[in-house]
């Protein structure tokens, strides 16, 4: 490979590496906990578990409890019956019964107790295994969480490639010559290379298959302009088991028992296991029992099993034999399968779970040579102050992580029961722990003491989970040992292991590694940047002197004089905006608005304040203002108008593509916005004379 | 450690041209190549599934090349060229579609 193609890989790894460093950690770290959502569930609940076998769950019972709250007829129904928990979860569609009440057009996902009949919806029954398995994918940020961390996998997937290409000749030299005596940046470049290759074919996995979960649509795009967009014929041919039926009528008969069914379907095979059922048209003349399954484990890899009942007559539509592959159905369980791990048993989730975390580790390290490679007595104060930044706020994120999902474990022991919106508290404790941590070692500025102070803290707390958990639950070791409830167990036995490698690694971590790093060897005295920086800036001035060259830009406008113009083109595009809105009366509309009063809605200027009003006040104080906190401020909002314009344009396009007068407008202001995020982040960089 | 500066093109409009060479128009190649083996192969539907697999993976690879370019701008020169060749064979390919 030649010098510049090595630089231009290298270049490439590093960058894409760096930018999604932070995302991936978290996606790691919280898919490792994710990989036992449903043990962390049972943890959470405490109660024990009956490990009912899924034939002989007393669907009738549920169904009549739920029919009389929910109105079932006409509805579609799902039924995820999960592995060995005592809850299943049911979602049910609106009814297509043109006669149903506005009850039953309501759709719901709700939770069944199999023993109780109970149900709870799903903010009652959330846990903390449902956070750190939404976390894993941003889901807490609606809709722009998923396709984040699509692209994150898809980045992953590019720094993987790009790393191996890079690291491909030392890779086993580099194997052979870890020695963690050597010093530190050695250390970690020698692990990132090890470890990396070690988890390769497992990230490897990772990245194409969580890129593929989501980012699916963007696979569906294609697939469905073959389909020339018959989207129902493409969900047809690749999810069979989906399959719609066309509501005709209510039905007079009883309701079929569905318990006959489950049971005929999983004595059908051999070791067949129930997983999931479809109910088509409740209580209608055509209605369907689709129930499905897996053989064990052991017997078969992939094997999707289903029968097709029509529920009245109990005659058998279709079925499709878990012993026959079917490529489109299988290549998509594959997918699944080696995604969740569900295959393997607990022993697989461990492996899982460890390289997860040996990725964690690998990013890790990628960060840390990144800015002790960046932290040279060379290098411009600023830039080393920029990379010291980064990676305190990048090791305060990722490394808090672990103390902090420990006292999530805690919270919700100790908060079991008491919060009927579990959601919520979650997400409140959780993110506002983390964000105090991540404060407070921000502002430490010391990695070595995040890294050291993250791992004992974990080490407690995670030791005081399963002492929790027997103090409030009664579960402890030997009880849930001798009533075989090994789910429950399991999390505690986790967070003895978890805890006494953190304790391990805390007193490893010995002040003598830390006196290696660069910022040791070349400390940054946060005390006196002030005088650094100028010390700086004078020999900044001193070349200049020599090499000033005339300033020949044709161009050339004073900083604050184009920011205030762009500011004022901004507030111009706003009034056009208007005035274009306003167009709409000549040609189509009544003046009034719909539902209008005669007095003008707090909501309208509250918008006219905070866009157009917010506008013109900066534009109005550049005139005058030109201090830090202030070009810094201008910086902030101009960022967020810019934000606002881009959506505004794009939001255009989509719903009303043929104002062209708007649109031209739209794109206007969100280019003037964009020179003008530019021109105000070069303005808070100059240094004020 | 880090790349040696000298053979980077850092001018943000050469980036801007790699980076959207790589993204869109590695979109477009993926999704026309993709479209194309699924019309013009044998078991349309396999071939549609499999793209579950296949489809980030070389998406992946056409996002690497452009940065091999001196030139970004010559990337998109090139990737226009091959949108260009797979477009009518998807075309010509869809005239008897066999998923329709």
């Amino acid at each position: 490979m030649s010098k510049r193609n090595y630089n231009v890989f290298f270049n490439m790894h590093t960058v894409s590496g760096i930018v999604i460093s932070v995302a991936l950690y978290i996606i790691f770290f919280a898919g490792a906990f994710a990989l036992l959502k449903d043990e962390i569930t049972a943890w959470e609940d405490g109660k024990p578990i009956h490990h009912i076998e899924r034939k002989d769950i007393d669907f009738d019972r549920i169904l009549e409890a739920l029919d009389n709250n929910h109105e079932l007829t006409g509805r579609d129904l799902q039924l995820n019956l999960g592995e060995e928990s005592d809850k299943i979860s049911i979602s049910m569609s609106p009814s297509k019964d043109t006669l149903a009440t506005e009850k039953a057009k309501q759709g719901h996902f709700l939770y069944a107790d199999i023993n109780t009949v109970d149900t709870k919806t799903y903010p009652e029954q959330y846990s903390l295994g449902e956070f750190l398995y939404r976390l894993h994918f941003f889901a807490q940020l609606p809709t722009l969480g998923m396709y984040l961390s699509g692209f994150v996998a898809l980045f992953f997937l590019f720094a993987l490639v790009t790393g191996v290409v890079v690291h491909w000749k030392k890779i086993i030299p580099n194997f052979y010559a870890f020695d963690p005596r050597k010093t530190l940046k050695r250390v970690w470049t020698d692990a990132h290379t090890a470890l990396g290759i070690i988890g390769l074919p497992f990230q490897f996995i990772f990245a194409v298959t969580g890129a593929y979960f989501c980012l699916s649509i963007l696979v569906l795009i294609p697939a469905n302009t073959l389909y020339n967009n018959n989207q129902d014929k493409l969900m047809e041919d690749l999810r069979p088991e989906r399959k719609n039926y066309e509501w005709i009528t209510t039905s007079q008969k009883e309701i079929p028992s569905f318990n006959e069914f489950a049971k005929k379907t999983a004595t059908h095979w051999d070791n067949f296991h129930l997983t999931r059922a479809y109910i088509k048209n409740y209580g209608g003349t055509n209605m369907k029992y689709i129930i499905a399954g897996e053989l064990e484990d052991s017997e078969r890899f992939i094997s999707i099993g289903r029968i097709v009942f029509d529920a009245h007559t109990g005659n058998i539509l279709k079925k499709k034999s878990p012993y026959e592959g079917v490529y489109t159905e299988d290549v998509q369980r594959v997918i699944g399968r080696l995604h969740f791990a569900d295959f393997g048993g607990i022993p697989l989730r461990m492996i899982y779970f460890i390289l997860a975390l040996v990725t964690c580790f690998v990013i890790i390290t990628g960060v840390l040579i990144w800015i002790e490679a960046r932290n040279k007595k060379s290098m411009a104060i600023n830039q080393r102050l920029y990379t010291a930044k980064v990676g305190h706020i990048y090791l305060a994120i990722c490394l808090s992580m672990l103390p902090v999902t420990a006292l999530a474990f805690l919270f919700v022991k100790f908060s079991n029961d008491y919060f009927d919106d579990k959601q919520t508290a979650i997400y409140w404790f959780y993110f506002i722990t983390w964000l105090i941590a991540i404060l407070f070692f921000r502002f430490k500025r010391d990695n070595y003491f995040t890294n050291k102070y993250c791992l004992l803290s974990g080490a407690i707390l995670g030791y005081l989970v399963p002492v929790t958990n027997g103090f409030i639950s009664g579960n402890w070791f030997w009880v849930t040992i001798s009533q075989h409830q090994f789910d429950i167990l399991l999390i505690d036995a986790l967070w003895v292991i978890i805890a006494s490698f953190s304790l391990l690694f805390y007193f490893k971590i010995q002040p003598k590694n830390n006196m290696q790093s660069a910022f040791n060897k070349n400390p940054i005295d946060y005390k006196n940047i002030k005088a650094l920086k100028a010390e700086e800036a004078q020999v900044i001035e001193k070349k200049d002197t020599h090499l000033k060259v005339k300033n020949n830009d044709k161009n050339h406008l004073p900083m604050r004089t184009k920011i205030i113009t762009l500011w004022l083109l901004v507030i111009f595009g706003f009034v056009f905006h208007h005035i274009y809105g306003l167009a709409t009366v000549f040609f189509k509309e009544s003046v009034f608005i719909e539902g209008s009063t005669g007095e003008t809605p707090f909501w309208a200027h509250q918008w006219r304040i905070l866009m157009e009003g917010l506008a013109f006040l900066f534009a109005v104080l550049t005139v005058q203002v030109s201090k830090y906190w202030f070009r810094w401020a201008s910086f902030i909002w101009g960022i967020i108008v810019a934000l606002f314009n881009t959506y505004h344009v794009i939001e255009a396009i989509m719903h009303e593509a043929n104002n062209y007068s708007e649109i031209f407008i739209l794109l206007l202001m969100a280019m003037a916005s964009v020179f003008l995020v530019i021109n105000l982040n070069k303005w808070k960089n100059e240094a004020i004379a | 450690m880090p790349a040696n500066l000298k053979y980077l093109n850092k001018s943000p409009w050469q980036q801007f041209a790699k980076i959207s060479a790589g993204l869109l128009g590695g979109y477009i190649i993926t999704a026309l190549s993709h479209m194309s083996l699924a019309l013009w192969l044998p078991y349309p539907q396999g071939i549609l599934i499999s793209f579950i697999f296949t489809f980030f993976i070389v998406w992946c690879a056409l996002l690497i090349i452009p940065f091999l370019f001196n030139n970004g701008w010559k990337a998109w020169l090139l990737y226009s060229g091959i949108i260009t060749v797979l477009l009518g064979i998807y075309i010509l390919g869809n005239q008897n579609n066999p998923f329709i």
